[in-house]
């Protein structure tokens, strides 16, 4: 599994994972996304006057963290869909977010 | 409605909502000047450098992956060129409101997740703007501003905003309905009021008014857009409008917009990616340490 945080330049340390392309301000690709950072690369990203950079971070889970993890979404979303059970387009739409997200989560 | 003296009735906000402070007077004279069309880019770009925050914000959104240009926009007068005007009123209008109600963590409302939520929402009708033919720029803004009520309930009716936000607390309810059950009016009346006090568009004035209720407004598809964006990103966990509920969607909304399940699961990705380089809009504020950051976004 893996999350993506938006991490202030400073904070970020070599062997950190890009998650999203780097651009310049001129909109022109300066990274690719999954490149794994180094200490030139993070003084390079520095120069340019980049501000943060969303990271990936990997998290190992066992089969069963992954059922948990996946539940977890599945009970977050079902939550927030809590005033509209058995409202077929509330229905549609919570079974749709929570293929979406637990697919995601297995996508690795 | 109690007429307890103090309270926030309709007739105190009325009356109130005159003394809102402008968005700034360069703001609202750049977008006076470009509402009577004809406008004259040199007196226009003189207009904005009277405002160096403004102005250096505006080249800096203008150069931002989000507008996605290829060439550096190094001047004002670039920025114009390249945007257009219509792209630049855009931009003006959301520097100019965010600067107006600066993002701060913490307390009752958090203004840092209710901006992620506001650009969330803002990234999310861009791109189903994008996918039924609809004005992307317009889109962005009126999702952007669709909430602007509950900030002018924050900044400037705090105590009446407190008791709203401790009843959403008891009840677990939606926002808008705890405002209702608390002031008798909602978020959408207080937003509607404040962006005609700004001169607002009518269009992102309508979106800010009937996103809950897109029937009162179905003759443009920007309410609609707004109301399933809204939606949307509620259910995507991006930021947050100030409570954790999803409201029921509208299904006419979607059949007005010519929209199905299957073409909004394939927007999801596309809205998750567009949303991080739209987040520089309130790049400025503090980000959190590695692993700090807001709910579980896992991405293939």
């Amino acid at each position: 599994m893996k999350k993506i945080e938006q991490i202030k330049i400073e904070n970020i340390l070599p062997g950190m994972i890009l998650g999203y392309d780097v651009k310049d301000i001129k909109g022109s690709k300066l990274m690719t996304e999954h490149t794994k950072l180094t200490e030139n690369d993070i003084t390079k990203l520095k120069r340019r006057d980049i501000m943060s950079v969303h990271i990936v971070r990997r998290i190992k889970l066992s089969p069963e963290q992954q059922l948990a993890h996946e539940n977890d979404i599945r009970n977050r979303i079902s939550k927030r869909f809590r005033q509209h059970n058995n409202v077929p387009d509330m229905e549609k739409l919570r079974k749709l977010l929570i293929e979406y997200r637990t697919g995601q989560c297995s996508d690795e | 409605m109690s007429d307890e003296p103090g309270k926030l009735t309709i007739e105190r906000l009325d009356k109130e909502i005159q003394q809102l402070p402008a968005l700034s007077e360069v703001v609202m004279e750049v977008l006076e000047l470009i509402d009577k069309g004809n406008v004259e880019f040199p007196v226009l770009m003189k207009k904005i450098s009277q405002d160096q925050a403004l102005a250096s914000r505006v080249l800096k959104v203008a150069n931002s992956p989000f507008y996605g240009n290829a060439c550096k926009i190094g001047s004002l007068k670039g920025a114009g060129v390249m945007l257009g005007i219509h792209t630049l009123r855009s931009i003006v209008t959301t520097v100019g409101i965010i600067g107006r109600f600066p993002a701060k963590s913490g307390g009752n409302f958090d203004r840092l997740k209710f901006w992620k939520h506001a650009i969330g929402t803002g990234v999310t009708a861009k791109v189903l703007a994008r996918k039924i033919g609809f004005d992307q720029d317009t889109a962005f803004s009126a999702g952007l501003l669709h909430d602007v009520g509950k900030l002018v309930l924050d900044a400037h009716f705090p105590m009446d905003f407190y008791r709203v936000l401790a009843r959403r607390d008891s009840e677990q309810c939606l926002l808008k309905d705890a405002e209702l059950k608390e002031l008798g009016f909602d978020h959408t009346i207080v937003g509607a009021k404040a962006a005609h006090h700004w001169k607002l568009p009518p269009l992102i004035h309508a979106a800010i008014h009937n996103h809950h209720n897109p029937e009162k407004h179905s003759t443009t598809p920007i309410v609609d857009l707004i109301h399933v964006a809204d939606i949307i990103c509620r259910g995507l966990e991006i930021g947050s409008g100030g409570d954790d509920l999803i409201p029921a969607i509208n299904p006419a909304s979607l059949n007005r917009l010519r929209l199905d399940w299957s073409e909004i699961m394939k927007c999801l990705p596309v809205i998750e990616r567009e949303n991080a380089d739209a987040n520089l809009l309130i790049e400025d504020i503090e980000l959190p340490s590695p692993g700090l950051e807001e709910p579980d976004r896992m991405v293939s």
